[in-house]
């Protein structure tokens, strides 16, 4: 078995008088696109600070590609943190020469990531002339710069329009797709569901929950349903292609649906297939509401 | 550390201020070192006179001593290259660039040794531009340009490579510590020009009559690597010589800068 991309295991970080992260353990796997989520303030920015070097940790330790901790290995990483830092006076292309200089990447790739973040044709402009969205998509391309199996976005759509938001989660997705692994600290729940398979819940710096998307997203269109022949019931379940897999309950039977279909058009299937239903209910749980939920718990 | 030189090169070659600093140092280096003869044959000109000797036959520029007065002249002008090392390291603070060095694959300790190494190769670039302009004067205007005469007091010439690598750990330890760039120079200045004076006067005085205490104060302890040499021409003694007690201080200051600067750099969050 392959070591995890990266693992953190009892991370705490104490400030003064804050205890930012409290023993945090974490495993992020090859291919995974792992969101960090949580309100502001609740550690991830800690997190990705502490397992990036730039924060020093008061406990617990962390490995990347299970090799450790050397500086050497954040070289095979591409990272932003909060907002892009870049040396204002400078040209994107000058900015890049001096990330390629530490991560001993190519200068050919220079040009490269910045076609690929539509960068090139401002590429000799000072930074400080770039527009906020601008300047994220050089952060981007200054991650790809050593072409790195993995990414580590903190908040990587934080303050830009609509547009730029559609984007930057378009470059995501496409960079995900390519099998780099992809770590999102995000405290927009909707941006972790669009493109996050797992995901983790921080809260005052403790993981709350942790656990995939897809399964979280299936119990979302998870259908109840029960008729007074139950066994003809499920029989016409199973005919019918877009209903998901069918579980047997105490009380119910209960059912997942694909995102385009609903509990009426169910319904009306098997009311074409003689069926007549007593007992439909369609659980209504969005991550948000979940998310809430954990928090709510959490909070008590 | 080439390639750390590099980074740093990399980072400041774009930044107009760096050149017109160095620019700066320059002009009133080559200035001020044309100048003394020009003052000189001025006042010849005037008729002054200095204990009946004609100003303009006054030896400044003459093989061996030239390399005493141009260093110790040269020590007035460290704040120009001095501003550099702070405009560099503050810039990192303010666009919080460390922080991404750190986060690109850069060790602390490789940041350290790049702000390290990039003000030992200013100071080595002013030493050798304090080569150059001894060469040129001295061969300009030296009655005596043997080898010899040449090379004698030419140790000035490391020395203040030492004495400027020392002010420029002083001032990046203070940008360190302080971090806003605007305060620290005005810090440096108010030491450098009132404080650090006001105490070593004070000390040397009848008051304390601690002149030991005194040259051990980080700036005067740098200022004592080069003794003032133009007393000799009013025919009083002149050290022409570095003293092993002001090398050691200087050397002590040295470490113990560069200690608290690479201790600031491990022990701190970005």
């Amino acid at each position: 078995m392959s070591s995890p991309v990266l693992a953190i295991n009892g991370l705490t970080k104490v400030y003064k008088r804050v205890r930012a992260l409290n023993a945090l353990d974490l495993e992020v796997e090859r291919g995974q696109v792992f969101g960090l989520l949580g309100p502001n303030g609740s550690g991830k920015s800690t997190t990705l600070g502490i397992v990036l070097g730039a924060i020093n940790a008061t406990a617990g330790n962390y490995s990347w590609f299970g090799e450790g901790t050397h500086h050497r290995l954040r070289r095979r990483v591409g990272a932003i943190l909060e907002s892009p830092s870049f040396y204002r006076y400078m040209s994107a292309e000058d900015n890049l020469r001096v990330v390629a200089e530490i991560k001993g990447a190519p200068v050919a790739q220079i040009s490269k990531v910045l076609e690929r973040t539509g960068l090139a044709d401002r590429k000799s402009d000072p930074y400080k002339t770039y527009s906020l969205g601008m300047k994220q998509r050089l952060a981007i391309a200054s991650a790809l710069l050593a072409d790195p199996g993995v990414l580590v976005l903190d908040e990587p759509t934080n303050g830009l329009d609509p547009q730029g938001i559609a984007e930057i989660r378009g470059l995501i997705t496409e960079l995900a797709q390519e099998g780099r692994t992809i770590i999102l600290a995000s405290h927009l729940l909707d941006e972790v569901q669009r493109v996050c398979t797992h995901f983790a819940v921080l809260r005052r710096g403790s993981k709350v929950f942790q656990g995939s998307v897809a399964e979280l997203l299936q119990s979302k269109k998870r259908v109840e349903l029960d008729a007074p022949d139950r066994g003809a019931l499920q029989q016409a379940l199973s005919e019918i292609d877009f209903a998901g897999k069918v579980s047997v309950g105490t009380e119910y039977l209960s059912v997942v649906l694909p995102e385009d279909k609903t509990a009426a058009e169910l319904n009306a299937v098997l009311c074409g297939k003689g069926i007549s239903l007593s007992h439909l209910n369609q659980r209504h749980e969005s991550l948000e509401q979940r998310f809430l939920e954990i928090l709510r718990e959490e909070g008590k | 550390m080439i390639r750390l030189i590099k980074i740093e090169f990399l980072k400041l070659s774009k930044l107009r201020a760096v050149w017109i600093l160095i620019g700066l140092y320059l002009a009133a280096l080559i200035g001020v070192s044309l100048s003394g003869k020009l003052l000189l044959d001025y006042l010849t000109g005037k008729g002054v006179e200095f204990n009946g000797l004609n100003p303009g036959m006054i030896p400044i520029y003459d093989f061996n001593d030239i390399w005493q007065n141009l260093a110790f002249i040269a020590g007035y002008f460290k704040i120009f290259p001095g501003l550099i090392l702070i405009i560099s390291v503050s810039n990192e603070f303010s666009y919080q660039t460390h922080r991404q060095n750190i986060i690109d694959g850069l060790s602390r300790t490789e940041f350290f040794l790049s702000k390290l190494s990039f003000a030992g190769f200013l100071a080595i670039v002013s030493a050798v531009f304090l080569l150059l302009i001894g060469l040129v004067l001295g061969f300009r205007y030296s009655p005596v340009t043997d080898f010899a005469n040449v090379t004698e007091q030419m140790f000035f010439i490391p020395v203040h490579a030492l004495q400027f690598f020392t002010y420029f750990l002083f001032a990046t330890w203070l940008i360190m510590v302080i971090r806003k760039a605007a305060i620290t120079i005005v810090l440096l200045l108010l030491y450098t020009v009132v404080l650090e004076p006001i105490a070593v006067g004070l000390l040397y005085s009848g008051l304390f009559n601690l002149p030991h205490i005194a040259d051990l104060l980080p700036l005067q302890a740098i200022s004592n690597l080069i003794p003032m040499p133009f007393g000799k021409y009013a025919l009083q003694y002149t050290q022409d010589f570095v003293g092993t007690r002001e090398l050691i201080t200087a050397l002590l200051w040295a470490g113990l800068l560069t200690g608290g600067i690479f201790y600031i750099l491990r022990k701190r969050d970005f």
